[in-house]
């Protein structure tokens, strides 16, 4: 597998998201149940990256990590060239708000909010003022086609346009790494499909970096990569088959291998990858 | 943030309803309640506030304006005398029978006047004329002290102290702390409805000249008549209430009751507002987890509880008002003085604070990790 140099040059960019020797273990009293062993990962702008693997893997922790929302017991972690162990709580909630947009498995829309409302939410605790908050929340809503929705109260709606306010909600901030937390989980097959080309056509479009945990093989073909998590290890990294053949090429980074990929240390490797 | 604090505040009418019912409750409870209390209490002083006296004189240990002792009458002319003082009035006040037609007696109080002057007589008539008390064995009573009288009408006759009175004009909504109807008649007949010399006299009433203040003529009364006590009208209102409110210990009963009652409603509210911030907490979470900062989500607990308060405050005014005006009475008047309503909202809205705060720790100890934990 090859690529082209122009291919590269936009994704070889610095890593937006980098871990190194991440390690997080949860302690239930006295009992400590380690969660990641050692993760080293780098993501690059504009890259989709779906962590997959059993439950207890450890990729909702890894994901939790990535978003600022948990700290890891070692290792360091950098999101945009910023190491997150360094910053104060505080810094790490502006963080979130301004560089990271996440997707919810269960979509965490406020009820009693329009979709208007609650796709301005990040713009609101910004502080930004109510029309300007208004006029992008609309633009964003456009983009994931929910313009007629906008005045609908969000208890009104089907989950998939549920997931579509909750991925308008995480865009309309303009953060560079959208987070996605298993998106398609409360969704049939058909919306499921759907809402994972909107996530992809939007970070192809506007050059973002995603990162999606996901159990669903079945949307496993919009990733660049997909990490496959074991016992809080990256155990293989795949290159999904579609990538290769897709008549859309452009859209898909295509490592000539996994190391180049950056996913993983060689160490980490399964044997004979 | 205000915004979305009240919006999501509304969202949960339910939740909402229930906690503004125990605002509501609250304010209503300590306006009325109050109101009646003032009402009550200020029946104690209405002689003294409704009077026409800047000053009341009195003997050096008054202390309750329908329970005077007797001065000499011919002092009053040391008080004449003193500079702003632009006339004085003996004034009479004492307790008698009434004998009724039935045969039956009441106890009344006889509030006798200077006839030459007519200060400190009946006001609020609603049958007769003030000067009538002029005629033979003249009296004004109140209307609403009917019943206890057997239903006096102008120009029936009742026996006050062994002697003959005669209805001849009536007042409405004098009704004293006391349970004793006031009866108002001239200072000499009053003297001998009380069995007391015709000199007998209470009070002293002043009217100020133009310029000068209470306080500086009571210091000046009290400093060439030290025999007596002098004070204001506003003063002397006090001192009549404080004897009732703390010889009786009613201030401590009726504040006790209002204060139990007002917890109970308070109690309600902090304990809805806890409820519904535990209801919710997965959205707090939710806020947390997309950027908002502790401050930030404590913000909109705030708010929440601000607006809850004054949404309840305005409802609960307006009831009390309503309740105000269809319910006081001269019997049991409710007098909702404009601190108390000030009172009661600034309290309501310090424990609707307060009971945000109780949260305060379950928020920050809300796990944005939450929302990622399905």
């Amino acid at each position: 597998m090859t690529t082209t140099t122009s291919q590269c040059d936009v994704r070889q960019s610095g890593p937006v998201i980098r871990a190194a020797a991440v390690r997080k273990s949860y302690r239930n009293g006295a009992s400590i149940t380690p969660v990641l062993d050692g993760i080293d990962l780098e993501v690059r702008q504009g890259e989709c990256v779906f962590l997959a693997g059993p439950s207890g893997s450890g990729k909702t922790t890894l994901l939790s990590i990535f978003g600022c929302i948990l700290s890891a017991d070692d290792g360091q972690v950098e999101i945009l060239g910023r190491d997150v162990s360094s910053l104060s709580a505080f810094q790490r909630s502006r963080l979130r708000l301004e560089k990271l947009g996440f997707v919810f498995q269960r979509f965490h829309l406020i009820k009693g909010l329009t979709v208007l409302e609650n796709v301005c939410v990040p713009l609101v605790l910004r502080g930004t003022s109510t029309a300007v908050a208004r006029r992008k929340a609309e633009n964003v809503l456009e983009i994931v086609g929910l313009t007629g929705h906008a005045r609908t109260s969000v208890q009104n709606l089907s989950a998939g346009q549920c997931q579509r306010v909750a991925i308008a909600r995480a865009l309309v901030g303009d953060p560079e790494i959208i987070l996605a937390d298993e998106p398609t989980a409360s969704l049939d097959g058909a919306n499921g499909q759907q809402v994972m080309e909107l996530l992809r056509r939007l970070v192809v479009q506007q050059q973002r970096t995603a990162l999606v945990v996901t159990h669903d093989p079945r949307i496993f073909r919009f990733a660049d990569r997909i990490l496959h998590l074991e016992n809080g290890r990256i155990a293989r990294c795949e290159i999904p088959a579609q990538a290769d053949s897709a008549s859309d090429r452009n859209l898909y980074w295509q490592p000539a291998t996994l190391a180049q990929a950056g996913a993983v240390q060689p160490a980490v490797l399964p044997a004979g990858v | 943030m205000w915004a979305l604090a009240i919006k999501t505040l509304v969202a949960d009418r339910g939740k909402l309803l229930t906690a503004l019912v125990g605002v509501v409750f609250s304010i209503v409870l300590v306006n009325v309640q109050g109101g009646l209390f003032v009402g009550l209490i200020r029946k104690a002083g209405m002689l003294v506030d409704c009077g026409e006296a800047d000053i009341w004189v009195g003997h050096r240990n008054i202390h309750n304006a329908d329970l005077p002792r007797d001065i000499p009458e011919r002092w009053i002319h040391r008080v004449r005398a003193v500079p702003g003082v632009r006339r004085a009035e003996p004034y009479l006040i004492g307790v008698t029978d009434m004998t009724l037609p039935s045969g039956a007696f009441e106890w009344v109080v006889v509030v006798g006047v200077e006839p030459s002057s007519l200060m400190g007589n009946a006001w609020n008539l609603v049958e007769g004329q003030p000067e009538a008390i002029l005629q033979t064995d003249g009296i004004i009573v109140d209307v609403c002290e009917s019943r206890k009288l057997e239903h006096p009408q102008i120009g029936s006759l009742l026996e006050l102290g062994g002697r003959r009175a005669r209805v001849v004009a009536k007042s409405e909504g004098i009704m004293g702390f006391l349970i004793m109807p006031y009866i108002f008649t001239t200072r000499q007949r009053a003297a001998a409805y009380l069995r007391r010399p015709a000199d007998a006299c209470s009070y002293f009433l002043v009217e100020l000249e133009p310029g000068y203040t209470a306080e500086s003529v009571c210091a000046e009364i009290r400093r060439r008549v030290p025999e007596l006590a002098a004070y204001s009208r506003q003063q002397y209102s006090r001192i009549t209430i404080d004897y009732w409110m703390k010889r009786t210990g009613l201030g401590i009963s009726f504040g006790a009751a209002t204060l139990l009652g007002l917890l109970v409603g308070l109690i309600m509210v902090a304990q809805t507002l806890y409820a519904s911030v535990l209801d919710r907490l997965e959205e707090f979470g939710t806020l947390k987890a997309i950027g908002a900062s502790e401050r930030q989500v404590y913000t909109i607990v705030f708010a929440q509880a601000i607006s809850m308060a004054l949404a309840g405050a305005i409802i609960g005014l307006l009831l009390a008002g309503t309740i105000q005006r269809l319910f006081s009475t001269p019997y049991a008047p409710i007098i909702i003085p404009a601190w108390l309503s000030l009172g009661s909202c600034a309290l309501v809205l310090g424990i609707c604070l307060l009971a945000s705060l109780l949260p305060y720790w379950r928020i920050r100890k809300v796990d944005p990790l939450m929302v990622l934990q399905g």
